[in-house]
């Protein structure tokens, strides 16, 4: 279970560097989350305890890189966790087209509540950097989900 | 119960006392400062994995690049084309200058503080939370609650510092409220982000001469900026009879998405009046 966590981890600064480096270089107002891909894939493919203490451990390292305020990045991704938990009982979750347009959602719905909620005034700029984003957040999550299935099956081996 | 189901709820319990303690705790800023080490090790990771690429960009224009352009020069006869090169390199030199002048100016001009040149390291993770994390912390001068500005106008202050990185928080950050002067009129307010890349000027009063495209400076009160530093233009006035505060627009000095050199202030909120 250790060695899963620490491989995570170390995927988790590949991830954030994607996010915060690459992808705003080339343009700063997208916003690409691969994390929503990697919860999903850990709910697939780790147990309900493992997914759990990665996703808390993960976001509270996340947290370090944005200005939102404490609590509110884990809180954002352990909701995610427990839909996604939820949703597993009800819909095929290692269909690659139900996760592509399951992270999609998620991702908007995130940016559109937190619009929300701190009573913000996009632009339509803004609003299609979020939907362009939602939908490359969609596009690349089954490939996390892939990269966490497969290094499940590597420590398995 | 199963043993299963008594260790879901068991995680599940600690995860929600987690989030709650720290949303609870969360108006105490400090706290994003235990979790520098986590920026410092990205620091780390980021120039691992970014300098080869520097290594082959170097490469690339110190020497093959030079290698192709003497190649080409050699091939190339034509004087006019070979005015045209020059002329390019001369705008580039042009705008060079420019950007330092700009800079230059902006130092004579605020020689009353120490500044601190830094460069943009990564960007929030949100794109609806404005900060950046910037290359510079406290072996650097850099200390939290620091003004940080651009040659063109004031950006934002240092909420986290850790030894070789700081965290930023952007003027156009949803929760960020600087306290501001229209240069022409003196009319106070209060500048707050809206998260894209315009403010919104508040508590300015409907009885107030208010004109569009007056500059607005930091008043230096109360707050961490010094006085004077220019924050942005007034974009858009609303006036609505019926309300006490006029809504008023203002668009930020310095285009937030185009960052490329910017400073710490070595200011102290101490030293305000």
């Amino acid at each position: 279970m250790l060695r899963t966590q620490i491989s995570l981890a170390g995927i988790i600064f590949v991830a954030v560097f994607f996010e915060t480096v690459l992808v705003p270089g080339v343009w700063s107002m997208l916003r690409v989350d691969l994390f929503i891909g990697m919860i999903i894939g850990v709910m697939i493919h780790l147990s309900f305890s493992e997914g759990l203490t990665f996703v808390l451990i993960t976001s509270l390292l996340l947290q370090a890189f944005s200005g939102a305020r404490p609590g509110l990045v884990p809180m954002i991704y352990l909701g995610i966790f427990f839909v996604a938990c939820l949703l597993k009982g009800i819909i095929y979750m290692e269909n690659i087209l139900t996760q592509l347009i399951l992270a999609g959602v998620l991702a908007i719905l995130v940016a559109s509540a937190l619009v929300i909620s701190l009573d913000l005034n996009p632009s339509q700029t803004d609003l299609v950097s979020m939907a362009i984003g939602g939908v490359l957040t969609g596009l690349l999550s089954p490939l996390m989900v892939a990269l966490v299935g497969s290094l499940k099956k590597t420590y398995e081996a | 119960m199963g043993h299963g189901n008594t260790n879901k709820i068991i995680l599940t319990s600690i995860a929600t006392v987690v989030v709650i303690v720290l949303l609870s705790l969360g108006q105490y800023r400090s706290i994003s400062s235990g979790l520098s080490p986590i920026r410092e090790a990205f620091f780390v990771f980021e120039k691992v994995v970014t300098a080869p690429f520097h290594f082959a960009h170097n490469i690339w224009t110190d020497y093959i690049f030079l290698v192709g352009t003497r190649a080409e020069n050699k091939e190339i006869k034509n004087a006019l084309d070979q005015a045209r090169v020059q002329c390019m390199v001369a705008q580039e030199l042009k705008s060079e200058n420019e950007r330092l002048r700009a800079m230059l100016d902006f130092k004579s001009e605020h020689s009353d503080f120490q500044l601190f040149p830094a460069q943009l390291l990564s960007q929030d993770i949100t794109n609806v939370f404005k900060t950046v994390v910037i290359d510079r912390g406290r072996t650097s001068g850099f200390f939290a609650d620091m003004p940080v500005v651009s040659p063109q106008g004031l950006m934002g202050r240092v909420i986290s510092v850790s030894p070789h990185t700081s965290q930023v928080l952007l003027i156009t950050d949803p929760i960020s409220a600087v306290p501001v002067i229209i240069e022409e009129s003196r009319v106070k307010g209060i500048v707050k982000g809206m998260g894209a890349n315009m403010l919104s000027l508040e508590y300015v009063r409907n009885t107030e001469l208010v004109q569009v495209g007056s500059m607005v400076v930091t008043s230096g009160m109360e707050g961490f900026f010094p006085k004077g530093l220019r924050v942005g233009r007034i974009a858009g006035i609303w006036r609505d009879p019926n309300k006490i505060f006029i809504r008023i627009m203002v668009r930020p000095c310095v285009e937030m998405s185009k960052i490329e050199g910017l400073f710490g202030v070595g200011f102290h909120a101490a030293n305000a009046n």
